[in-house]
């Protein structure tokens, strides 16, 4: 009886004029990504032609075509409602997410009410979709972290972790441990910040030691010390369940073992710098050996060279082993002269120490004179060979 | 008393005339568009007068300033409570719980409602939002695709910096909080290069070309060290009637500093009034003022949601010896506010505060302690 009542109104729906079969209504995923829209396709032309589906509110869409997460019952999904020839859709606000159930429902019943069919219908139709999750294979690794070197001051500030591809964001610090020698986690090594420090296309991640626990005077340092104590073995452990931009973990785990030396206190001096420039009309490198590591990121941007005429080289920079040297490849052969290497003095040491500034001043001592502007500017004399 | 009839009256009239001005736009200055707003990330949330919403992207170092036509005052609007608000909104934007990050939360002081920036989705999927939760509980979406809104970069001069192999530059500063205050909007942030302190501030509406001014803060520890840091959280209130900022440092100083200062020089020294303690993050900062007195209400990642009576901050000089316990001010934690990971003030008297509940997370209000 019911089904009966149900088929004669889905006949008066989906066919007002040409017949059209009660089995050609469906709820489907029309197209993908952001364009995806839910959709009940196979309704009377006539219907979908009512001028009074433009003037529905979204509640009013919602009583007969909703869209849900897991359960109808759960809350309806957000987004924007229309009708064209090829049915009624759901542009949810966001796209429909791979791994996710959704169900939809569609009332015929109380579409035919709103738009003019004063039939009395009660078949509802739902379906439920699993958009398929393809686990995309494991393709992604640990390229390379820095400090490069394994002797790190035991104040270590910064850590750069650079990935082959981009990475998922949010819940690093989950897959990101500090192990003493034991193989024990140390805890709250780093500065777990809420706004997570990758670049722009989520390849590189900064890692900021605790600065509360490096900082001389704060309750951190005072109480529980730094994480990494001179003279113990560390490593660095990336967990390799770690997913990636598209969800697949790390082809694997990554340790990067290295032991703590005592604290750097000292600013990187640049007079201790030793260059060692190109021949004349070459493509050769112009090689600076620094007196200590350098922050492997700064290296790119605070040392530039500038001609004669003070205008900076166009090149490309290489930053050398254990971010000891910095090479310097000029896009053209050396024109022989005298260059200028400037030194911005925000650069700085594994220790957060700028070269124009410790990462913390001891005011109770005469304090240190910062570098004048000539002690910023190395001279380079290119010769012809 | 007697002369609010007539004003009423002409105002009625000039309404009745006026219907557009009535719905006139907020000022978004010269630069403003209307259109989809391309953010690429939905972080710290501020509000500025009429409606204006302050979003901060941090993922492309912008800060976007939101008409949202949320203007209709709701002085006694009730309390606003709602039972796993994570779950709800993930509802509505067609994913699971694990789907939505909630980034923060602000209160439109006209509206009293609640808005929540988030991200929906994670990786290659994840996608800005902007949720708004009415008293009543109603929750809906604000529309970045057609909106009138205006934007500022953050970014301070085309640097040659390391490069990607797609020539971009891999440095972002990245913004920590936000504050409107008397036509200056105050941006920290946080760069993924350089440890350091910087507090921004851009004149409101945005002017077409400059980035603001941008200035160093340090602050000393006991009497001793002087340091820079990141700031995570501030506010701002007047001392008198000098306005300050009080600002929590990543590593847990409360510092404060005037207004005015900042204005003179690029770079300034704080006085650290307070230490908030080992193991801990600040969160958010509220002030407030109850019985004649001003306090801050500070939520933390560890230590619950910490009270402070801001007129012996003012008292306190600076920390200027080693104090084995309590450092600085003192501070009264409220452990039954447990669990508080986002925190704006609602009305006079009540915050809104997001925290860890049976159902997940919830929205409550609560009477300011």
């Amino acid at each position: 009886m019911e089904a009966r009542r149900a088929t004669a109104a889905f006949a008066l729906l989906c066919s007002a004029t040409a017949a059209v079969a009660e089995a050609e209504v469906r709820l489907e995923l029309v197209g993908g990504g952001d364009e995806a829209s839910f959709a009940v396709v196979g309704l009377a032309p006539a219907l979908l032609e009512a001028t009074s589906l433009g003037s529905l509110s979204t509640r009013e869409w919602q009583s007969f075509f909703s869209v849900h997460v897991d359960r109808v019952e759960s809350p309806a999904l957000l987004g924007d409602y229309s009708a064209d020839s090829t049915g009624l859709h759901l542009r949810p606000a966001f796209p429909p997410e791979p791994g996710v159930r959704y169900q939809l429902v569609f009332e015929p019943g109380i579409l035919a009410d709103l738009v003019g069919h004063p039939q009395e219908v009660d078949r509802r139709l739902t379906r439920e979709l699993l958009i398929p999750f393809d686990a995309p294979q494991s393709t992604t690794v640990v390229e390379m972290i820095y400090p490069s070197t394994d002797l790190l001051p035991e104040n270590l500030l910064k850590m750069y972790l650079h990935f082959s591809a981009p990475m998922s964001q949010g819940d690093s610090y989950r897959y990101i441990s500090i192990l003493d020698s034991q193989g024990e986690v140390e805890e709250l090594s780093f500065l777990e910040l809420e706004e997570e420090l990758w670049d722009p296309r989520g390849r590189r991640l900064t890692l900021l030691f605790d600065p509360g626990r490096l900082k001389r005077g704060l309750r951190p340092h005072r109480d529980i010390g730094p994480a990494l104590e001179s003279g113990f073995d560390f490593a660095l452990r990336i967990d390799p369940s770690w997913p990636d931009a598209r969800g697949a973990p790390l082809v694997a785990e990554y340790q990067k073992r290295f032991r703590a030396r005592p604290p750097d206190r000292k600013s990187p001096d640049p007079k201790r710098w030793r260059v060692e420039p190109p021949s004349g009309h070459s493509f050769e490198a112009l090689t600076v050996h620094l007196d200590e590591p350098l922050d492997h990121a700064l290296l790119h941007r605070h040392l530039t060279l500038e001609d004669a005429g003070g205008k900076i080289v166009d090149g490309r920079i290489e930053v050398g082993e254990e971010e000891r040297s910095w090479r310097f490849f000029a896009k053209k052969a050396w024109t022989p002269g005298r260059y200028q290497l400037r030194v911005n003095p925000r650069l700085e040491d594994l220790a957060g120490n700028r070269v124009s500034r410790l990462f913390e001043v001891d005011l109770t001592e005469v304090p240190t004179v910062a570098p004048s502007a000539a002690e910023l500017s190395i001279e380079v004399v290119i010769v012809a060979p | 008393m007697k002369m609010r009839a007539p004003v009423t009256a002409i105002l009625s009239l000039l309404l009745l005339c006026a219907p557009i001005a009535y719905a006139a736009n907020a000022d978004l200055g010269s630069a403003a568009k209307t259109g989809a707003a391309e953010l690429e990330s939905a972080g710290p949330l501020a509000f500025g007068p009429d409606g204006i919403l302050f979003v901060g992207d941090t993922k492309a170092a912008a800060i976007y300033a939101i008409d949202t036509g949320d203007r209709k005052g709701a002085t006694k609007a009730g309390a606003l409570n709602l039972e796993g608000v994570t779950a709800k909104l993930a509802a509505l934007a067609g994913t699971t719980e694990d789907g939505i990050r909630i980034n923060d939360l602000a209160v439109n002081p006209l509206s009293k409602k609640a808005y929540l920036s988030a991200s929906r989705g994670q990786g290659d999927n994840a996608r800005p939002a902007i949720f708004t939760v009415s008293p009543n509980g109603d929750i809906d979406l604000l529309s970045l695709s057609k909106v009138r809104y205006a934007r500022a970069t953050l970014t301070d001069v085309p640097d040659h910096s390391a490069k990607d192999r797609r020539d971009r530059s891999l440095r972002v500063e990245s913004i920590t909080d936000l504050a409107y205050v008397d036509g200056q909007l105050l941006v920290t942030g946080l760069s993924n290069e350089e440890f350091s302190s910087r507090l921004r501030s851009l004149e409101f509406p945005f002017q077409q070309i400059a980035p603001g001014t941008t200035i160093e803060i340090y602050h000393g520890s006991h009497g001793r060290w002087e340091t820079n840091a990141p700031i995570r959280a501030f506010a701002t209130y007047d001392i008198g009637t000098a306005p300050h900022v009080l600002a929590a440092y990543t590593c847990t100083p409360l510092v404060k500093f005037s207004l005015e200062e900042l204005a003179m020089a690029d770079r300034v020294t704080g006085t650290t009034v307070a230490e908030l303690g080992n193991r801990n993050r600040p969160l958010d900062m509220v002030v407030y003022t109850q019985g004649g007195r001003d306090y801050l209400l500070t939520s933390n990642s560890a230590r619950g949601v910490m009270k402070i009576d801001l007129a012996e901050a003012e008292k306190t000089a600076a920390i200027t010896d080693r104090v084995p316990d309590k450092a600085g001010l003192a501070y009264e934690t409220l452990t039954d506010l447990e669990g508080v990971v986002q925190l704006d003030r609602y009305d006079k008297d009540h915050a809104l505060i997001l925290i860890a509940g049976d159902s997940g997370q919830d929205l409550r209000t609560i009477p300011l302690p």
